[in-house]
């Protein structure tokens, strides 16, 4: 052992305690970014020269310090929960979402809902049967139905706009699925290509990790991690990101009734169980396509009933088998034209040329509460109203889920300021002490060459 | 566990969100003063709600109905009293004429006075309200009856007007004219026929008939008097029902206003030691006191 290594001890220690205050000032850097791990220094010491041999003749001390690894503190599991919880956080969040905005569709109990509406259009029918030669009875009654008629479309109206702003978000989510299937593939390209060169590539593995993390949000994404450091991502058992930079691309195509249809290459439709698209999907079609149905089922029943009694009466002026009612749905619902331009025609009466006849218009009163009108929208609203409330329950408890698991992986991965200042300090220390120490073997090393020397 | 300042953070923003989420609809039930705003709000009392919505509307309507019903019967009522003041007063002269001391002018006499009265009696078959014929059945724009010499034909049909008073229950709330005043009429006619023949046997005759329509005449008025009985029953009880529904509904939809006002106030403290708590908290760290 020479002078000369104890330098070469002593430049290792600088180079390691600098690494430290490196991978310090790194930490504390990326104290506010989303999803970047803790990062440490394993020093480790190094071993004299040959301190396998046993017969080395001479005493031998260590060769000082160096720098093990630089790993990343964080709980893979941990991890792996959190993301999971956040996918059911977010799945349930776009429940909320859109459920909210349909309840706005239907504001109950209020005066402006539909149930106050039809129980006044009830009731006009009976104010005509009191006195069903009154114009203004009948003129009140036209109105009073045409509200109905109104009501029913706005509805439906604002309904198919909602499938339709829905299906913008899941275009939306779809293309993002898309983009981060790509930036994962170039990541994965940029890693192995780092790591070939047995650097550990920390950070952009924190950042692929990150967007795992949010196209699992997304969608119930499978993931595994091949030898060569690429992460493989498939989607209900289609593969997304591939091997050597692969990635299969969601075909949008826009459907001929207005909305997209999502595929794989092949044609085969697009599978989502979990996360927010599948969310958005289902809302989309089963809730708002099943309400919309709903809606024009109903106006369909009140249609055909008040039509089937109000065709067998006669109007003031003689006039029977007139339709109350046109059209077939929610959508197309109106006021018979005939009747809206002549009230007269309004059949109130049991008989003909029985003007003070008011039977007629007492049956069609007489259809107030049937299941299949009031008794049908009732059911629906309160469907829907149990929907949101429980949507809005299960956010609560998945936020709460989501940020206990928040807080334990910022216990394990969260770089906490006080910590890498007092490692700062350390590092720092270490660092004058080496640099200390090596001022000393300087002097040294000059005694020896003044001794030689002259 | 091991704690960071953003988990400090974490814990922080979470408290207050929730906090907030508190206050919020705490705000929203004293400025609406509704508990029940939305249909998410209480879905299992929904249907009910509507449904008792509805209840009242259709008590307000039925209570409308029951009102009507009770004008047309009183007006109703109050025209055959007359007419039977009237049909005595016939029956009284025919007392008179079946007198077989009177003479023929005597009798022509009586027949004038008769003949007057019937008009009155006529005029009250033809009785209105709001521009209605009461006793013409269903055929409510043309009166129901018309003279003819002595003959008064009817013209009205033996509809009666309909009326919903409660779910479920229809009342008639007029009677065709033909039922009280054809008798009336019909006996009138004979006994004028009979004074112009100056026959005092068929003057007698025709007695028979009037009190005959006498006694149509009260029957109908009993049957009107009871029906207006079960009107006004009926209204009293909408009147009952409507306070009730109303009180009920507001237990189920309106907000206590005195435990909201409360409840905001512990809340509003809530959040001011939540805010107060995490200022302190944040501030320091360990570089405010290196060097």
């Amino acid at each position: 052992m020479s002078i000369f290594s104890g330098i070469e001890l002593l430049r290792r220690a600088l180079e390691a305690q600098q690494v430290g205050m490196n991978v310090a000032g790194h930490n504390v850097a990326n104290v506010n970014t989303p999803g970047f791990s803790r990062q440490e220094v394993v020093h480790a010491a190094v071993p004299p020269p040959g301190a396998a041999s046993r017969f080395a003749a001479t005493l031998l001390t260590g060769g000082g310090v160096q720098v093990a690894a630089v790993r990343r503190a964080r709980d893979a599991f941990l991890e792996r929960q959190l993301q999971e919880a956040r996918q059911a956080l977010a799945e349930w969040r776009a429940r909320e979402d859109f459920l909210a905005q349909v309840e706005a569709v239907f504001p109950e109990p209020s005066d402006s809902g539909l149930a106050q509406i039809l129980s006044a259009f009830w009731n006009a029918w009976q104010e005509l049967s009191l006195d069903p030669t009154s114009n203004g009875a009948r003129a009140a009654l036209v109105q009073q139905a045409q509200a109905v008629a109104n009501t029913l479309h706005q509805s439906r109206k604002r309904l198919e706009e909602l499938r339709g702003h829905l299906d913008a978000v899941a275009t939306g989510h779809v293309q993002r699925i898309n983009q981060i299937a790509s930036e994962i593939a170039s990541l994965n390209t940029q890693i192995s290509r780092l790591e070939v060169r047995g650097q550990p590539a920390l950070d952009l593995r924190d950042r692929r990790e990150a967007l795992l993390g949010e196209l699992r949000e997304l969608a119930d994404v499978i993931e595994v991690e091949s030898e060569a450091g690429e992460l493989l991502v498939f989607l209900q058992g289609r593969e997304l990101v591939g091997p050597a930079g692969r990635t299969t691309e969601i075909q949008i195509t826009p459907d001929p009734s207005g909305v997209h249809t999502f595929t794989w290459p092949d044609g085969a439709p697009l599978d989502v169980r979990k996360g927010a698209l599948a969310a958005v999907l289902r809302g989309r079609d089963q809730d708002v396509g099943g309400l919309v149905g709903q809606l024009d089922a109903l106006a369909g029943a009140l249609i055909a009933q008040v039509n089937a009694k109000h065709a067998t009466g006669y109007g003031l002026d003689g006039s029977t088998g007139v339709a109350f009612f046109t059209g077939v749905d929610a959508g197309t619902i109106e006021v018979n034209a005939v009747i809206r331009a002549d009230p007269r025609k309004i059949a109130a009466s049991s008989a003909p040329g029985e003007p003070g006849n008011g039977a007629q218009a007492l049956t069609i009163a007489q259809l107030r509460g049937l299941s299949e009108i009031d008794g049908a929208y009732q059911a629906l609203v309160a469907e829907i109203g149990m929907r949101a409330q429980e949507a809005s329950r299960q956010v609560t408890n998945q936020e709460l889920l989501a940020d206990q698991l928040r807080l334990r992986r910022e216990a394990t991965s969260g770089v906490s300021i006080d910590e890498e200042m007092v490692n700062m300090l350390r590092y720092q220390h270490a660092y004058d002490a080496a640099a200390r120490m090596v001022r000393a073997i300087d002097e040294m090393i000059r005694t020896l060459l003044d001794i030689v020397g002259g | 566990m091991r704690i960071t300042s953003s988990g400090l953070v974490l814990n922080f923003l979470r408290d207050l969100q929730q906090g907030l989420t508190r206050l919020s609809r705490l705000q929203q039930q004293l400025t609406s003063a509704k508990r029940i705003q939305k249909p998410s709000d209480d879905p299992a009392n929904l249907p009910s709600v509507l449904a008792m919505h509805d209840a009242l509307r259709a008590a307000e309507q039925y209570g409308r109905n029951a009102q009507d019903t009770a004008t047309l019967l009183a007006s109703a009522q109050q025209a055959l009293m007359n007419a039977t003041q009237v049909l005595q007063r016939i029956r009284d002269l025919a007392v008179q004429a079946s007198n077989d001391t009177l003479s023929a002018s005597d009798r022509q006499a009586i027949r004038a006075e008769v003949s007057t009265l019937l008009d009155e009696l006529v005029s009250l078959g033809n009785a209105q309200v709001a521009g209605r014929y009461l006793f013409s059945g269903t055929l409510t724009n043309s009166p129901p009856f018309t003279r003819s010499g002595d003959v008064v034909t009817y013209g009205g049909n033996s509809g009666t007007l309909l009326r919903e008073v409660d779910r479920g229950t229809v009342l008639s709330a007029s009677v065709p004219g033909d039922v009280p005043f054809g008798p009336a009429f019909a006996a009138t006619a004979n006994l004028l026929s009979a004074l112009d023949a100056n026959a005092s046997g068929a003057v007698r005759a025709a007695l028979g008939n009037l009190d005959v329509a006498l006694d149509a005449l009260l029957r109908v008025q009993a049957d009107l008097g009871a029906r207006a009985s079960r009107v006004e029953l009926l209204g009293q009880r909408w009147s009952e029902f409507e306070v009730r529904l109303r009180e009920l509904l507001s237990v189920r939809e309106d907000a206590d206003m005195g435990q909201v006002i409360m409840e905001l106030q512990l809340q509003e403290n809530v959040y001011r030691a939540a805010l107060a708590a995490g200022a302190r908290l944040l501030q320091p760290s360990l570089v405010d006191f290196l060097r």
